[in-house]
């Protein structure tokens, strides 16, 4: 299973959906760097987490395309005669979502450098010359929940059609709950919280664990389509356990 | 004339096929011979869905829709990209490998399926405009305030349909059959997030008709609807011609068509 996630992790980040959403994040930043005054930008922490969110969609329909490619080109019977399960193959094309949460840290932090090289250290919303630990994370968290959702609306809805109205759902939900106005505390629990920069240490560490617990949910969905054993049951249980808890735990605060 | 005349007919052997002034009579009768099996091979539920969601959309925003100032045009909008995620389905034909050898051109088979496509989805999107302006007439703004631009957003949802359209036919030449829509999905989703990303500098999403770039955006996306229309096209002459403009790449078309020995068919039909 490791290899298979190896090799579909180097194919996820090597996707056009996500390559191009990279080009678009660069875009959208690099006028920052080039105009005269990068601290402008009220807050270029949320230039990065902006950014961060474009790659995940793209991440989202990556992963997507990658888990109908069999699907699409007919070999589903082919897979049969191979010695690991669908399930196991779910589980390896999650995996291979580490390969683009480890590059998307590795971006935000160049982008990081990049801003505070070009605004003369202008400070992130945390105050920071650099990110602190909890904004690098929120990110690649995100890009990670996407890929699972990706893969287990293959999973449920073979469908090429069904990612992208995912995404342009998640799209005018992130803009609908950015644009509230005055963030009530139920935006703590999309996963994408607009308020996770200011929120502080302890909250960003049960947003992260949040994140982690829905990850886990959407790939025991994503696997439980194939095989329905008692472990799949007890990762789906346990994951919701933690997701209410850490969300309720959010709310209170 | 008979089924079997008609046949013979269009495979070119009678001598009116070679008079050219008789060629709109021979498209009509190849168009109304080829109408149903198109219509068959068209994928119609993704259209469907995305024709539903677009208004489930309108309802879900009938609050913002008939309060404020001014109309928003947001849920206008992600009504059409959804009609154009439904629409990137239309050119893709399971059958297309089968009915590459046959005499009507891919130009003319592909003309047929978006004549064909294009009114359903013309349909929810008239609909979809309808109720919007219903809403925002409802509204209790000025009422100068208050009307749709329908004209205005009927342009930007062309040049989306357009680019859509036009990623499909590109990417069903590159990667096969059938795999036009996988690919124009999220080249339209991208093509937004693009042109959202540009906003600073090249506003095209514009709030209202009082904006200043109004006129000027829109003039942008009549330009992106006749480039996509330009690729479209493009992309929708038949690999088999005999135009040095269509053989220009040969790689593109032996992708497309998957690998074929020297000295094939003639005319490069597998």
């Amino acid at each position: 299973m490791a290899a298979l996630a190896r090799v579909e992790g180097r194919r996820l980040i090597r996707h056009p959906a996500i390559i191009v959403t990279v080009l678009l994040a660069v875009v959208q930043t690099a006028p920052f760097l080039l105009s005269e005054d990068a601290t402008q930008e009220r807050n270029v922490g949320w230039l990065l987490q902006i950014s961060a969110l474009v790659i995940s969609f793209g991440a989202l329909l990556a992963a997507n395309l990658q888990a109908l490619k069999s699907r699409r080109d007919g070999s589903e019977e082919s897979f049969q005669a191979a010695p690991l399960t669908p399930a196991a193959r779910t589980a390896a094309l999650a995996l291979a979502a580490a390969w683009v949460m480890v590059a998307l840290t590795l971006l935000l932090l160049l982008g990081d450098l990049a801003i505070r090289a070009a605004g003369k250290g202008a400070a992130t919303d945390s105050g920071h010359a650099l990110f602190p630990l909890f904004d690098l994370v929120q990110g690649p968290l995100v890009a990670g929940l996407f890929v699972m959702i990706g893969i287990a609306l293959a999973r449920w809805l073979p469908n090429a059609f069904a990612a992208p109205v995912v995404v342009t759902a998640l799209m005018v939900g992130t803009s609908v709950t950015s644009n509230w106005g005055e963030n009530p505390v139920w935006v703590r629990l999309i996963p994408f919280d607009p308020t996770f920069l200011g929120d502080g240490g302890a909250l960003a560490a049960l947003h992260a664990v949040y994140l982690a617990a829905l990850a886990t949910v959407v790939l025991a969905l994503a696997i439980m389509r194939l095989r329905r054993t008692p472990r799949t049951w007890a990762w789906l249980a346990g994951g919701s356990a933690i997701a209410a808890m850490a969300g309720t735990l959010q709310m209170v605060r | 004339m008979s089924g079997r005349d008609a046949e013979v007919s269009l495979l070119g052997t009678t001598p009116g096929i070679e008079d050219r002034a008789g060629r709109p009579a021979l498209r009509r009768r190849q168009a109304t011979l080829l109408g149903r099996p198109t219509a068959r091979t068209i994928r119609w539920l993704p259209l469907a869905v995305a024709a539903v969601a677009a208004e489930l959309v309108l309802w879900a925003a009938k609050d913002e829709l008939s309060k404020g100032e001014a109309v928003p045009l947001l849920p206008v909008r992600v009504a059409a990209v959804l009609l154009c995620l439904g629409a990137a389905f239309l050119l893709d034909d399971d059958a297309g490998a089968t009915i590459e050898p046959v005499v009507p051109t891919l130009l003319f088979r592909r003309g047929l399926r978006l004549m064909l496509g294009l009114p359903m989805v013309a349909m929810p999107w008239g609909a979809a405009l309808w109720i919007a302006s219903t809403l925002a007439a409802s509204g209790t703004g000025p009422s100068a305030h208050r009307s749709l631009p329908a004209a205005a957003l009927t342009l930007e949802a062309a040049a989306l349909l357009a680019v859509t359209l036009a990623a499909a036919a590109v990417a069903t030449r590159t990667q096969g059959h059938g795999k036009g829509g996988t690919a124009a999905g999220p080249a339209l989703l991208a093509f937004v997030m693009g042109v959202a990303a540009i906003g600073k500098y090249w506003p095209m999403f514009q709030g209202s008709p009082a904006e200043p770039g109004w006129a000027a955006a829109h003039v942008r996306w009549a330009a992106i609807l006749a480039a996509a229309v330009i690729v479209l096209i493009v992309a929708s002459l038949d690999p088999a011609s005999q135009t040095k403009f269509i053989r220009g790449d040969r790689g593109l078309r032996r992708r497309a068509f998957g690998p074929q020995p020297a000295g094939d068919c003639a005319g490069g039909k597998p």
